[in-house]
C-alpha cells in the first residue's frame, strides 16, 4: 500500500497520456504496476497468466482514458479495471503452462532462505484460502481488507451497492476466519483457540 | 451496536477510518462481549498477516517486458469485438431512446396506481400507542397533539424515541426522521430518546428556548415564562430565546429565564447570563458540516467551521460538541499530514472534563504519531498518559505495547524491562508476549 500516497501529481500524468506523450503512459504504469499486479494476484490467484492480466488491465485502462472523468482517483478506477479484468479471466479456464522466459525469471527476495520459503509458503496458502472464495466475495475482501479501500470505495470499484459489499465482506471474512485458523500456517500466527 | 456491526467496523477500526463516535462504539462493544473482542483479537493478529504476505512485485525485466507490450498493444487498433459493439451501439441508441420516450408517453396517458401490496410502505413517523381511546394513531410530520387536562398519551417515534406527554398539553410533531423537530406549546413531555447518529438531531422547541438531544432521557416542561427541562441521563443543550446556550446533565434542572424587558437592570440579572456574549454554536450542524468536509478532504474547511466554534468564549458554558470537534479538528490535521499540529490537537483533549475513553483515544493517537516522527521519549509519556487517562479502557493492552516498544526503541532497557514485565502481568497470552518475553528474558540474560 505504500504507492496509495505517492507525492506525483497524478492528474497532470493523466492529463499528459490522454494527449498521447508516451513518457506519461510509462510513468503511470510506473506508478501503478505493483498495486495492479497485487490487486490481479490476489484476485487471480499465482499463475502464468497474471502478467498477461496486469497488462491486459493497462491496454484497457488506457484505451478509456478519455471516459475517466476524475470523479474518483485514477488508482481506484484502474483498481476498478482491475478487478473486472481478474473476475472475466476467472470465468476462463486457468493457463497452466508457465513460459521459459518467465520461468526463469523468478523475482529474488532480499531475505534469508529461511524467511524467503516460510513467506512464499504463507503466500501460497493465502492463495488457497482466497481461492477457495467465490469472485465476488474475493473481490470485496481482498480490496477492502487487504488493499485498504474503504467500503465505499470498495462498492464503487465491483460495482454493487454499500450494503452488498459489507455482506461479502462479512461472509468472506467468516469463511475466511473459520478455515485460517485450521490452517497451520495461520493458526500459528494467531496462536489463538477458534472462536465461536 | 451489534455484534455484527462490531465485527463489520473492526477492518476499518484497525485502519483508522472509523470516526471518533463509531470508535467509541465499537471499543464499548468489544468491552461488554467476549465473543467479538476474541474475533478482534484474532483479526488483529490475522489481518496483518495475511497484508504482509505480498506476492512479489515483477522484477524489473519483466515489468519492461510488459510495458513494451502494453506499448504494442495500444500501438495497434482497438479489437474488433470492441469496434463492433461500440458500432451496435451506435444503431441501438436511437431506437432504445425512441422505445423509452413512447414507454414515457404511454405511462403518462395511462398511470394505474400500482396495487398497495407492492408499494413499500414508510414506517410512520410516530405512532400514538395509548391516551387515545379509539385504537393506536398513526401521525405524520405536521400532526398537533392536544391533550386534555388528565390525559396523557404515549407516542413511540419512527427514530427509537419514546415520549409520554401529559395534559393538559399541545405538542407539535415536525421534521423528519434524521431531524426530529418537536414544538411543546404547553404541558409536559417526558422523553427518552435513542443515541442519535453523527449529523442527526433531535429537538424540542419550548415558549422560552429550545433543547437539543444528541441520546438522552429527560423531561421538559412547557409553561410560558416558566418552563424548564431536568435531564435523569446523558447530556442535553438547552438555548434559551436569546439564544443562549447551556449545557445540562444528568441530574440537573434548566429553567428558563422570562424574556427580558426591554430595559434590563444589570444589578439584578444574573451574572453569568449577562457576560457570556459569545454567538451560540449549532453544534448539530456543525459537527455535520465539518463530517462532511473531512469526507471530501477539504481541510480549509474543516479549519473554518472548527476554528470559530472553539474560539474561547469568555464567562461562557463551554459548548456541548467541543470535545468532538476537537478531535474531528486533530483527525483532519492527521488526515492531511500535519502531524505535528495534530499530535498538539490530540493533546488539547486530555482535559479532565472530557470523557476517559475520548482522553484514551487522543493520547494513543498523538502517541502513535510521535513514533511516527521518530519521537520516541514523546510517544513513551504519551502512551503512559493514555493508560493513566483510561486505566481499563479500551487501548489499554495497545497502550502498554506502545510503551513498551518505545521504551525499547529510545534505548532505556530498564524502563522497557519495567514496561515488558506490566504487560505481561497484565496480559500473559497477549499480542506482544513473545516480544515482552523476549525484553524480559535479554535483560535476565544480561544480569544486573
Amino acid at each position: 500500500m505504500a504507492d496509495r500516497f505517492i507525492p506525483v501529481d497524478v492528474s497532470q500524468l493523466v492529463e499528459r497520456a490522454r494527449a498521447g506523450e508516451p513518457a506519461a503512459f510509462r510513468e503511470l504504469f510506473r506508478l501503478h504496476l505493483s498495486r495492479v499486479h497485487r490487486i490481479v494476484h490476489r484476485m487471480a490467484g499465482a499463475s502464468s497468466d497474471v502478467d498477461d492480466l496486469v497488462q491486459t488491465v493497462f491496454v484497457e485502462g488506457f484505451r478509456s482514458l478519455p471516459s475517466f472523468r476524475g470523479e474518483s482517483l485514477f488508482s481506484t478506477w484502474l483498481g476498478r479495471i482491475a478487478v473486472r479484468v481478474s473476475l472475466r479471466a476467472k470465468k476462463r479456464p486457468a493457463l497452466m503452462l508457465v513460459p521459459l522466459d518467465v520461468a526463469g525469471d523468478q523475482p529474488s527476495q532480499a531475505q534469508g532462505p529461511h524467511e524467503d520459503a516460510s513467506a512464499r509458503e504463507g503466500l501460497r496458502r493465502l492463495d488457497a484460502l482466497l481461492a477457495a472464495l467465490r469472485p465476488k466475495k474475493r473481490a470485496a475482501f481482498v480490496l477492502h481488507a487487504l488493499e485498504g479501500y474503504s467500503i465505499e470505495e470498495t462498492a464503487a470499484m465491483v460495482g454493487a451497492s454499500v450494503a452488498a459489499v459489507k455482506v461479502r465482506i462479512h461472509d468472506a471474512r467468516r469463511e475466511l476466519e473459520r478455515r485460517a485458523l485450521k490452517d497451520p500456517y495461520f493458526s500459528e500466527r494467531v496462536g489463538a483457540k477458534e472462536p465461536r | 451496536m451489534t455484534c455484527r456491526e462490531a465485527q463489520d467496523a473492526l477492518v476499518d477500526l484497525r485502519d483508522g477510518r472509523l470516526d471518533n463516535a463509531s470508535e467509541l462504539r465499537v471499543h464499548a462493544h468489544l468491552e461488554t462481549c467476549g465473543d467479538c473482542r476474541a474475533r478482534a483479537k484474532t483479526w488483529a493478529t490475522l489481518l496483518p498477516s495475511m497484508r504482509e504476505l505480498e506476492p512479489p512485485p515483477p522484477t524489473p525485466l519483466r515489468a519492461r517486458r510488459m510495458e513494451i507490450e502494453i506499448e504494442r498493444q495500444l500501438s495497434r487498433p482497438a479489437p474488433l469485438a470492441d469496434s463492433r459493439s461500440r458500432r451496435w451501439q451506435l444503431y441501438l441508441a436511437p431506437a432504445v431512446a425512441a422505445a423509452v420516450v413512447l414507454i414515457m408517453l404511454a405511462s403518462r396517458r395511462h398511470q394505474p396506481a400500482p396495487p398497495a401490496s407492492l408499494v413499500p410502505s414508510a414506517p410512520p413517523f410516530a405512532t400514538m400507542t395509548s391516551g387515545n381511546a379509539n385504537a393506536a394513531a398513526h401521525l405524520a410530520p405536521g400532526s398537533r397533539v392536544v391533550l386534555p387536562a388528565g390525559r396523557d398519551a404515549k407516542l413511540q417515534l419512527s427514530t427509537l424515541a419514546s415520549l409520554t406527554l401529559t395534559g393538559p398539553a399541545t405538542l407539535l410533531l415536525g421534521g423528519d426522521d434524521a431531524h426530529v423537530a418537536l414544538t411543546l406549546q404547553d404541558g409536559r413531555l417526558e422523553a427518552q430518546v435513542a443515541h442519535r447518529q453523527p449529523g442527526q438531531t433531535f429537538t424540542v422547541a419550548l415558549p422560552d428556548g429550545r433543547v437539543e438531544v444528541r441520546g438522552t432521557r429527560f423531561v421538559v416542561v412547557a409553561r410560558p415564562g416558566a418552563s424548564l427541562v431536568r435531564v435523569d441521563e446523558g447530556r442535553v443543550a438547552v438555548f434559551d430565546a436569546d439564544e443562549r446556550e447551556w449545557s445540562v446533565g444528568a441530574g440537573e434542572t434548566h429553567s428558563f429565564a422570562a424574556p427580558a424587558p426591554p430595559a434590563p437592570n444589570p444589578a439584578s440579572a444574573s451574572p453569568a447570563r449577562d457576560v457570556c456574549e459569545a454567538p451560540a454554536v449549532d453544534c448539530g450542524h456543525v459537527t455535520q458540516a465539518v463530517r462532511a468536509a473531512i469526507r471530501g478532504a477539504d481541510y480549509a474547511r474543516v479549519q473554518s467551521l472548527v476554528e470559530p466554534a472553539l474560539r474561547p468564549r469568555p464567562s461562557c458554558r463551554p459548548i456541548v460538541c467541543r470535545t468532538e470537534l476537537g478531535y474531528l479538528r486533530a483527525e483532519a490535521l492527521r488526515a492531511s499530514g500535519h502531524f505535528e499540529d495534530a499530535v498538539a490537537a490530540y493533546k488539547t483533549l486530555d482535559r479532565r472534563d472530557a470523557p476517559s475513553a475520548t482522553r484514551q483515544n487522543a493520547l494513543y493517537a498523538a502517541a502513535q504519531l510521535e513514533r511516527r516522527l521518530g519521537n520516541s521519549v514523546a510517544a513513551r509519556a504519551d502512551f503512559e498518559r493514555a493508560l493513566t487517562a483510561a486505566p481499563t479502557g479500551a487501548l489499554r493492552e495497545e497502550a502498554m505495547i506502545g510503551a513498551m516498544e518505545s521504551a525499547a526503541q529510545t534505548g532505556d532497557g530498564a524502563a522497557a524491562l519495567v514496561a515488558a514485565r506490566r504487560y505481561l502481568s497484565a496480559f500473559p497470552e497477549g499480542l506482544s508476549a513473545a516480544e515482552a518475553r523476549r525484553i524480559v528474558d535479554g535483560a535476565v540474560g544480561r544480569g544486573p
